[in-house]
């Protein structure tokens, strides 16, 4: 049944990719280590998030608006909800100002198995973040602070 | 054309690949003795809250049924051997709940007095969520009707714990009627009713800012309303009270490790009452970076202070529940997130939380079976939990464990 209901999933946002500019990406076991090997020389930012999480809408507002001055840096983000809507993830991203962001969202009814394959002792909390300078990759958990993300994007230039 | 049915075909081979059957290398389990049988199930299940009072069990059931939201409440006379036909509460209520396993319904019970509460759903507002929406009986669950809300602000409310004695019936909850500090803040409100919920008292604060997003438990004892509940810089478990002439007092932290997290945890923890010890019996859970899990404390001098946690399983224990016989032997539960999901576990103390039975799983692998609630009866505990995909309707899975095993 789960097999069904990723199948359709994945087909959907395939066909979606054709009509759309932008496209979201199902996010799997695996998919972590696809992206960290994706962007294994790049600086970038990977952001885990949760329609229903206030912190998260504060922490996208917060780094879309300081992205601005940072087009070079990559970002990645990843919708908690399992199925959540294309629709919804890219109009938040819009929102955002994220829209050209690689967007992911999680394809698996079970998320914590999601968890457990990001981080072992990952239980769901969010926001969730990770900045890899393209040498080391740091996890936040919790809202990042504007200053600390500050030094981050300036030490990338250094 | 061609690229296009190319590039459907790599998703969905992408999708199927993804999707192959892990093969798990063996999982070690201490288990000694055999799983209990599951005694009762119910499907179709968004929301669980359970009391056992005056020797008998009150189940409320929030029910996704053809995409309805529904309340259905039924109790058991015989430690959960057999169970009254379900009521639906809400029936010929048009009804849109705001509920998931976390965020339940809550259930208090005094006599033949019931209320119980959950949060509506609104669209298109934040978060979906609305005002509490409150269900009263008074001829022991047989016929239900809404009545007044104790809140006196019309926002959204979540995050409901209530309980009753013999005088007064109280109810805590979270909403963000005031903001106080930064980030996403929601306040710990309280209100009680003495005439079974006909009428409540002026919201009083308990805290202004809590946890926005975690749930809540609240038991009374010696006339005393006791609220466990998540609290804020750092987000650690926080004990208060309010007592008959509304006084709030908060006693303590339990668990002091410090965690500085400024997000969405969705983590409470429980407690429980030893009349014979004079115990307060507690499980917390936290996701410090250095102490992630669930552990089990106790206070011999009402709150006031805790012994050093015990974990309870892995690292990777989330959502936990216990309680305690009359004899003083403690059932402590929790799920705990495995490579195949989230599981239900369990261990048992006889010395009141000095050492620990080895850890029994007691659902299956591979189903998703979490947020376990337990009660303890005359002779047998009553764990339940439920099991299904994230964020839909579920199975509630019932299991009844003797004391002393």
């Amino acid at each position: 049944m789960n097999s069904l209901r990723i199948l359709f999933f994945v087909s959907l946002l395939g066909l979606l990719g054709f009509t759309s500019e932008y496209d979201v990406k199902p996010f799997v076991k695996g998919s972590f280590l696809e992206i960290q090997q994706q962007y294994v020389d790049k600086p970038y930012m990977l952001l885990f998030w949760g329609k229903d999480c206030a912190y998260c809408m504060k922490e996208l507002a917060m780094l879309g608006k300081l992205l601005e001055s940072y087009p070079n840096v990559m970002v990645v983000t990843v919708a908690t909800d399992p199925f959540l809507e294309s629709s919804i993830v890219l109009n938040k991203m819009s929102g955002f100002g994220l829209i050209q962001a690689q967007n992911w969202v999680f394809a698996d009814d079970h998320p914590e198995i999601l968890y457990f394959d990001v981080e072992k002792r990952w239980r769901g909390e969010l926001p969730l973040t990770y900045l890899y300078d393209g040498k080391q990759l740091i996890s936040h958990s919790g809202m990042l602070k504007k200053t600390d993300v500050l030094v981050w994007l300036k030490n990338l230039g250094s | 054309m061609t690229v296009n049915r190319l590039y459907i075909a790599l998703l969905l081979s992408i999708g199927l690949s993804m999707n192959m059957p892990t093969v798990m290398a063996g999982h070690h389990v201490d288990q000694d003795k055999p799983k209990a049988p599951v005694i009762y199930s119910s499907n179709n299940v968004t929301s669980v809250d359970i009391k056992y009072f005056d020797h008998a069990v009150h189940l409320l059931l929030g029910k996704k049924i053809n995409n309805k939201d529904s309340f259905w409440y039924q109790s058991s006379v015989d430690q959960g051997e057999s169970w009254s036909t379900p009521v639906n509460i809400t029936q010929g209520l048009a009804i849109n709940a705001r509920v998931v396993r976390g965020n339940d319904a809550r259930l208090a019970v005094q006599g033949d007095h019931l209320v119980a509460v959950w949060g509506s759903r609104i669209e298109n507002v934040n978060h979906n969520a609305g005002p509490m929406v409150v269900m009263a009986s008074d001829d022991g669950g047989k016929s239900w009707e809404t009545i007044d809300s104790p809140a006196d602000w019309n926002g959204a409310h979540g995050f409901f714990a209530m309980d009753a004695d013999e005088n007064t019936i109280s109810l805590t909850w979270l909403d963000s009627r005031t903001k106080k500090g930064k980030g996403a803040t929601q306040g710990l409100r309280y209100s009680k009713s003495i005439d079974g919920g006909l009428s409540w008292s002026t919201n009083l604060t308990l805290d202004e800012r809590s946890c926005a997003c975690c749930w809540n438990t609240a038991k009374y004892h010696d006339g005393q309303f006791y609220v466990f509940y998540r609290d804020k810089d750092p987000s650690d478990m926080t004990l208060g009270k309010v007592d008959s002439e509304q006084g709030w007092q908060q006693l303590s932290t339990v668990g002091n490790f410090n965690w500085d997290f400024q997000g969405c945890p969705h983590i409470g923890g429980s407690i429980a009452f030893d009349d014979e010890m004079g115990l307060i019996h507690s499980t917390v859970g936290t996701g410090h970076t250095e102490h992630s899990g669930t552990y089990y404390l106790n206070s011999t001098d009402k709150g006031q202070s805790w012994t050093e946690p015990f974990r309870l399983g892995e690292d990777t224990a989330v959502h936990s529940d216990l309680a305690v016989s009359g004899e003083g032997e403690v059932l402590a539960t929790w799920d705990n997130i495995t490579a195949t999901g989230f599981r239900i576990a369990y261990s048992q103390s006889i010395d009141q939380g000095k050492n620990w039975t080895k850890t029994v799983i007691a659902s299956d692998e591979g189903i998703r079976a979490t947020h376990p609630r337990v009660v303890a009866m005359t002779n047998k505990f009553l764990l339940l939990w439920t099991e299904g995909k994230a964020k839909e309707a579920s199975t509630m899975r019932m299991m009844a464990i003797p004391f002393g095993q």
